[in-house]
C-alpha cells in the first residue's frame, strides 16, 4: 500500500517516529520527490487481508498526525515547558555538586555499627535463607507485540 | 477521536477580556479550569455569557471569575502563582523521595495479573544479597531529598526476610546519622507473616500494607497461591489481628495496616461485596484502581483485562454505593483515588501521586530498585525490564552516582514525555491543572513514551474519573460527603507530622 504526503504538512521526523511506533506490525519504506514523501507500507505478518492492510495504513496516518501535531503543540508551548522541565531536573538533580556523606556517617562508632549489621544479616542469611543458586537468566521470555493490547 | 469538548456552532465569542482558559462542556454545565488550579462550574447560560465577554463588572459572577484567575486584566499574580506553586509543589522537589526496593522476585502466590511477574520460590537466584542491598541504601541517601521512604516489594519481600531487616536497620542509622526524615513500608500478601516479624515491624516503624481484592472467591480467583489453593482468609485474619494490636495500643494508631485491591475483569460484579468487605474489616480507605497491561498483565489481558470505559463504569457505580454508606451513616469509608483528585481540584494541592502530576513521578518522585541493583523510573519500568525490554533503566548502584540518573537520557525523556504542555489534547484539556500522563503505560501500549492520546486507555479512564468526580462536586448530596474525606484526611496527615527528622516515620 502506499501513500503520498506533502511536504508542506508532514515532516521527516514525523514520519521516521510513525514507522518506528508501527514497527512491529509494518515495514515502512520511505522515498521522497521534491514536494512529497512517497511512503510504502507491508504488513509484516505474511497472510494479512487487504481490509486489515487498509486498518493498519489507518493507524499509521493516525500515528504520522499525532507526532506531527505534537511538533506543534511542542513548538508552541516550548518557552513553558522548557521552564518546567529544567526547574524539575535542576531540582532533583540537588545542585552542580552533589552534598557530601553526613559527618556522622564518618565515626568509628557508626562504621562499627554498620560492619556489624552486615555481619549479622549475612549470618541470618546463612542460618535461614535456602542456598542461593547460579543466576538462571531472564524468567519470562520476550512478549509478542499483538499480546491483544 | 478527540474526547475534547468544543463550543457549539454559532456561539459568540469575545475572549479578548479573558485570561488563558480551558473548559468543558458536561452535558447541561461546563467546567472551566485554568494553569493555577482555580475551576468554576458554571450553568451553559453563564458559560455563553462568559464567553461571549458579556460578564461584566456589576454580574454577580464576576467577582467569581476574578478571584480565580479567569480575567485578563485583574489577574493577582502573586497569589496565583502562590495557588500554582502550592499545586505543583512536586516542581520543586529535590529529588525524589519515594524508592522502590524488590528484595526478591520469589513469590508463594501466582496472581492472574503480576505486575511484578514473580518466579517460583525455588528461585533464590532472585534474592538480593545484602553486599547489594547495603549499596542501595548508600545510592538511595545520595537523594538530595530530606526525606525518604522506603518501600519494600516484590515478589513477596517477607522470602527475603533478612534482607528486609538488614535494610531497615541500615537506613534508619543512616537516616540518624544524616538526620534525615525517613519512612518505611512494606508492601506484601501477608501469607508469610508471624508474631515475631510483626513485632519487629512495629518495633521499627514499618507500615504494612497488603493486597485485598475482595470477597474469598473473587481474591482466590485473582490471587492464588502457587500450586493452588486460597490465600484470602489469611489475608484477612492478619489484617484482624494487626488492627487488633494496634487499637489496643495508642501508640501504634498510625500503623493501620492498609489494603489495596486491583481490579480485573473479575472484579466487575463485585463492586458492593467488595467494598462490604472493606468496611467490616474496619479499613479507613478503599482504592478503586485500574490495572495496567504493563508486564505479565499484558500478555494475560484477553484473560483478566477489560476496555476503559469499562473500569469508568465501575468505577462511579462502586463510589456512588460508598457514597451512599456514607450519607446513610452505615460507614465512613472513603475511596482514595477520590481523595487524590478532591485534595487537587478542591484543597489546590499535590497528595504525592506519582501518576498523576505533570511531569510525571518516574525519577523525579520516585525509583525502582531490582533485586541485582538496576535502578528503573518506577516499578513499572522495572516491569518492562523483566520482559526483556531494558529501555527504563537510568543505572545500577554499584556504579551509579546520583547525578547520572538524573542526567540520564531516559530520565529526560520520560520528563519530557510526561509534560503536558507537550502533549496533543492534553494541552487543551480541562483536567490538565490536576491530570498526568505515564510514560511506561504509553509504552506498553502504544510502543511510544509520548503515547496517542485520542487512543490512549489511560486517558479515556482518567478523564472518566474526573468527569466522575466533576459532576459529584456539583451534586450537594456527594459534596457534603467528599468535604468531609477532605477534613477527615487533612486531620490524619496533621496528626502524623509530630515525628522529629532523624527518627523513624509512619508513612
Amino acid at each position: 500500500m502506499k501513500l503520498v504526503l506533502t511536504k508542506k504538512i508532514y515532516s521527516k521526523d514525523a514520519l521516521l517516529i510513525a514507522a518506528q511506533v508501527l514497527s512491529p506490525k509494518l515495514n515502512v519504506y520511505l522515498d521522497e520527490t521534491k514536494s512529497s514523501y512517497e511512503v510504502t507500507l507491508e504488513a509484516k505478518r505474511k497472510d494479512v487481508e487487504a481490509a486489515k492492510l487498509q486498518a493498519l495504513a489507518g493507524e499509521f496516518a493516525n500515528e504520522l498526525l499525532n507526532q506531527e501535531y505534537r511538533f506543534i503543540v511542542g513548538r508552541f508551548n516550548a518557552k513553558i515547558s522548557s521552564l518546567i522541565i529544567t526547574q524539575t531536573l535542576m531540582a532533583a538533580r540537588g545542585g552542580e555538586t552533589p552534598a557530601a556523606p553526613p559527618a556522622g556517617e564518618s565515626t568509628p562508632e557508626f562504621k562499627k555499627l554498620v560492619s556489624d549489621l552486615v555481619k549479622n544479616a549475612e549470618a541470618e542469611v546463612a542460618r535461614t535463607m535456602p542456598k542461593k543458586i547460579p543466576h538462571q537468566g531472564n524468567p519470562l521470555p520476550p512478549v509478542k507485540e499483538d499480546a491483544g493490547v | 477521536m478527540s474526547r475534547l469538548t468544543a463550543l457549539a456552532n454559532g456561539a459568540a465569542v469575545e475572549t479578548g477580556a479573558l485570561a488563558a482558559f480551558n473548559f468543558r462542556d458536561m452535558g447541561g454545565w461546563h467546567l472551566i479550569t485554568n494553569e493555577w488550579g482555580q475551576f468554576l462550574m458554571l450553568s451553559s447560560e453563564d458559560f455563553d455569557r462568559f464567553m461571549a465577554g458579556k460578564v461584566v463588572a456589576g454580574d454577580p459572577l464576576y467577582p467569581e471569575l476574578e478571584s480565580r484567575g479567569f480575567l485578563k486584566a485583574r489577574l493577582d499574580f502573586k497569589q496565583l502563582a502562590a495557588n500554582y506553586v502550592k499545586k505543583n509543589s512536586f516542581q520543586w522537589f529535590p529529588g525524589p523521595s519515594l524508592h522502590m526496593i524488590v528484595v526478591t522476585l520469589r513469590c508463594n502466590q501466582k496472581c492472574q495479573y503480576c505486575h511484578s511477574s514473580v518466579v517460583d520460590p525455588s528461585r533464590t537466584d532472585t534474592d538480593m544479597d545484602v553486599e547489594t542491598a547495603r549499596k542501595t541504601v548508600d545510592f538511595i541517601f545520595q537523594t538530595p531529598n530530606p526525606t525518604i521512604c522506603i518501600e519494600f516489594q516484590g515478589g513477596e519481600p517477607l522470602l527475603n526476610w533478612p534482607v528486609v531487616k538488614f535494610i531497615t536497620e541500615y537506613a534508619q542509622a543512616k537516616a540518624k546519622a544524616g538526620n534525615r526524615k525517613l519512612l518505611m513500608a512494606l508492601v506484601c500478601n501477608f501469607t508469610l507473616m508471624t508474631e515475631d516479624k510483626l513485632d519487629f515491624l512495629f518495633d521499627h516503624h514499618v507500615s504494612i500494607c497488603t493486597s485485598l481484592d475482595g470477597p474469598a472467591e473473587l481474591h482466590n480467583k485473582n490471587r492464588p497461591f502457587l500450586g493452588g489453593g486460597e490465600a484470602q482468609q489469611k489475608v484477612v485474619h492478619w489484617l484482624e489481628k494487626i488492627q487488633e494490636r494496634c487499637s489496643a495500643d495508642v501508640k501504634k494508631k498510625y500503623y493501620l495496616p492498609g489494603a489495596l485491591m486491583t481490579t480485573t475483569r473479575f472484579s466487575m460484579d463485585y463492586g458492593p461485596q467488595i467494598v462490604d468487605l472493606y468496611v467490616k474489616l474496619g479499613l479507613e480507605q478503599i482504592f478503586l484502581r485500574p490495572l495496567s497491561p504493563i508486564g505479565y498483565a499484558k500478555r494475560v489481558w484477553k484473560d483478566v483485562g477489560y476496555e476503559s470505559d469499562e473500569f469508568v463504569r465501575f468505577y462511579e457505580k462502586t463510589l456512588d454505593y460508598i457514597i451512599d454508606l456514607n450519607v446513610s451513616g452505615k460507614s465512613d469509608i472513603m475511596e482514595r483515588m477520590a481523595l487524590i483528585l478532591l485534595s487537587k481540584v478542591v484543597k489546590g494541592e499535590d497528595p504525592g501521586f506519582m501518576d498523576l502530576r505533570s511531569p510525571a513521578g518516574a525519577v523525579l518522585g520516585c525509583l525502582a530498585y531490582n533485586y541485582n541493583g538496576e535502578i528503573f523510573v518506577s516499578d513499572e519500568g522495572r516491569m518492562v525490564d523483566h520482559q526483556g525490554d531494558p529501555i527504563f533503566k537510568v543505572g545500577d548502584v554499584a556504579k551509579s552516582d546520583w547525578t547520572s540518573v538524573i542526567d540520564h537520557p531516559t530520565t529526560r525523556a520520560c520528563v519530557t514525555a510526561s509534560t503536558l504542555d507537550n502533549q496533543p489534547m492534553c494541552h487543551q484539556c480541562a483536567f490538565k491543572p490536576y491530570c498526568g500522563v505515564e510514560p511506561v503505560f504509553h509504552y506498553e501500549t502504544q510502543k511510544s513514551v509520548f503515547g496517542q492520546m485520542p487512543t490512549s486507555g489511560w486517558c479515556v479512564s482518567h478523564m472518566g474519573v474526573f468527569d466522575v468526580i466533576f459532576r459529584k462536586l456539583r451534586d450537594p448530596r456527594a459534596r457534603k460527603v467528599l468535604d468531609k474525606w477532605l477534613e477527615r484526611d487533612q486531620c490524619r496527615w496533621q496528626e502524623s507530622e509530630t515525628v522529629p527528622a532523624g527518627q523513624p516515620e509512619v508513612v
